[in-house]
């Protein structure tokens, strides 16, 4: 099974706010969306799902169009976080509309859902606080059994707790490899650790579709302190800085050798520590000169 | 019934029971109200003789199809296809897995079966409670020709005005607007009535009050089955980016101004002085431009007046 994005084009007011925009998904992959704020991610997430027009392109599961035979929209679950219809509803009636459209939906699940966040049914939904209707999103597009699943900043402006119940609960699902995440972040931090590849959204327009494992394998981030203030060939040549303190220097060497190796340890550092890799250490990296993708938060 | 009947109904079921319980509350209300006041008039007939024609009957005391249902049908036109644009739920219909064309008539079936039955109520409570609340000593004698005229009659002029409110709702992306909107046409529609009476009966032809009747309902459903099919094939195209604008179809601008423009023009025409069409097409000429491209010149406006009222 395999979700398609081809081509996918969407203006509005006459800007172009999304251009040929392509892409595969299949379940068991969670796809990090990223890009800075007004970069296109949401407005991507509409046209696909219908909401806008879209003005070129399309959107196929298993070579189906979604708006040719709508009815395979049902493996696709998003909910807009700006504009839903949820507001008026109490949480326990929010089932009784989504098993009409999710053949699958898990009425039982979603209750047991509320009660281990320790959400009440009788509230409604435009009086929860951001995170608890972050949760509720998430309880709704997990019970809904979609196979494809969409959440749109599912972690702006939540605290940590929240963050790693939504964290957690996208993992456990994914283990069965019968369910497929897109998440949209601005912040790398967010998607680090839970994405297997990143899509870059740029100026409207896809700049990079990652995979993060082929990257991690071959990448390798170095605290180094070196007995000259000169900075070694190897490392011009083959490193990015990520950070400079004193003598201290952090770097980030994307394709990270035995020989490279060899040549650092042959400088005889005073310091030659690996550090952890983090996502926004490979986008600075990989990416500061191609896309200018510097500062994300 | 099939999920998609379901569905509409779950969601717009707290409307149309609210709708019949006003429909029911006013009618009965109105109608008892009017019967009672009976008691200390000399009136010995609560329908008058005209019910035995086949027009549509509109008397002092009893109106054989109760002006409550048309407005019902106007108002269920306007909320129904409003409400589901502001609290955002056609997001989620565009989403359901049923084609928009599937949505879209399921929709208008399922609200004009609930207002049929509606106005069976309606016109059962309305009948009922006069021939209950009667005053003894007045006569309520009902004759076919006129009752099944006047249900025609009632029914085709509440499609038309369901019509007219379902289709602006669908096109006006703001709820303050479409009212005005909608207001203003509605009550202007009273003028059109007139225009069209002189149209048919003039000196150059004439037409029978039967003739004029049978025209006046094939014009009516004619434009009701037009706007509910075009808006059919709009709610296709329906893309919500424009939400919370005037017009949710950009497109729609230069048709929508013309009209404005020519149906003002053409109702001052009517009866108004050639000074007074010059002024009604100036302004709508200027405002109706202002209005649907520049509606920034009214948020300026609106600045100008605050900072000049903070300034003093």
């Amino acid at each position: 099974m395999t979700l398609q994005v081809k081509q996918l084009a969407k203006q509005i007011e006459g800007r172009t706010i999304i251009d040929q925009i392509s892409f595969d998904w299949t379940p068991g992959e969670i796809i990090g969306l990223v890009g800075r704020n007004g970069a296109g991610k949401t407005t991507l997430f509409r046209t696909m799902m219908n909401h806008y027009a879209a003005d070129a392109g399309s959107v196929t599961v298993d070579g189906t169009n979604l708006w040719d035979v709508p009815a395979q929209q049902r493996q696709v679950f998003f909910i807009d976080t700006q504009y839903n219809f949820l507001d008026n509803y109490r949480l326990r009636q929010l089932p009784d509309m989504y098993d009409l459209v999710y053949p699958a939906f898990d009425r039982d699940r979603f209750t047991a859902l509320l009660v281990k966040f320790e959400l009440n049914e009788d509230d409604q939904y435009r009086r929860l606080s951001k995170g608890m209707r972050a949760l509720v999103n998430l309880i709704l597009a997990l019970t809904s059994n979609a196979t494809y699943i969409i959440l749109d900043e599912p972690f702006d402006g939540l605290d940590v707790i929240v963050r790693e119940n939504i964290a957690t609960m996208v993992i456990d699902e994914i283990a069965e490899e019968k369910k497929g995440f897109l998440i949209s972040s601005h912040d790398l931090n967010e998607l680090d650790g839970l994405s297997d590849r990143v899509l870059l959204l740029k100026e409207n327009r896809l700049r990079q579709d990652y995979n993060l494992e082929e990257v991690r394998e071959r990448a390798k981030k170095l605290q180094l302190v070196l007995k000259d203030r000169e900075i070694p060939t190897v490392l011009k040549k083959h490193s990015h800085l990520i950070r400079v303190s004193g003598r201290v220097l952090v770097v980030v060497i994307t394709d990270y050798t035995d020989e490279i190796d060899q040549q650092l340890r042959a400088l005889d550092p005073v310091l030659l520590e690996e550090l952890p890799l983090t996502l926004e250490d490979l986008f600075r990296a990989n990416l500061a000169h191609d896309t200018g993708y510097q500062m994300m938060k | 019934m099939n999920n998609l009947v379901k569905l509409v109904w779950r969601r717009q079921r707290n409307t149309l029971w609210f709708v019949l319980a006003f429909t029911v509350l006013s009618i009965a209300v109105t109608t008892g109200m009017t019967v009672n006041n009976l008691e200390s008039s000399e009136v010995l007939e609560l329908v008058g003789d005209s019910i035995r024609r086949w027009e549509m009957y509109n008397g002092d005391y009893f109106n054989a199809y109760s002006n409550i249902l048309i407005f019902v049908y106007w108002l269920v036109g306007l909320l129904v296809m409003n409400r589901d644009l502001k609290d955002n739920f056609n997001q989620f219909l565009f989403t359901s897995g049923y084609s928009r064309r599937r949505v879209y008539w399921t929709k208008f079936f399922v609200v004009q079966g609930f207002l049929l039955l509606t106005t069976v109520v309606g016109i059962a409570v309305q009948y009922g409670v006069a021939a209950v609340m009667l005053p003894s000593g007045i006569g309520f004698h009902l004759a076919w020709a006129g009752v099944l005229t006047s249900w025609l009659g009632g029914l085709l002029i509440s499609w038309l005005f369901f019509a007219i409110t379902w289709f602006a709702a669908l096109i006006v992306g703001q709820t303050a607007s479409l009212l005005v909107t909608v207001v203003g046409f509605t009550l202007s529609s009273f003028g059109i009535l007139q225009i069209y009476l002189k149209l048919v009966s003039n000196r150059f032809w004439h037409l029978s009050e039967g003739q004029t009747l049978i025209l006046g309902f094939g014009l009516m459903f004619l434009a009701t089955v037009s706007l509910i099919v075009w808006g059919a094939w709009l709610f296709q195209r329906l893309s919500l980016e424009h939400n919370g604008e005037y017009l949710l179809f950009p497109k729609l601008r230069v048709p929508v101004y013309i009209v404005f423009v020519a149906y003002l023009t053409g109702l001052a025409a009517w009866n108004g002085l050639p000074i007074t069409i010059a002024i009604t097409f100036i302004s709508t000429v200027l405002f109706g431009y202002g209005w649907l491209w520049r509606p920034k010149l009214g948020e300026k406006w609106h600045q100008y007046q605050r900072q000049h009222s903070a300034r003093e």
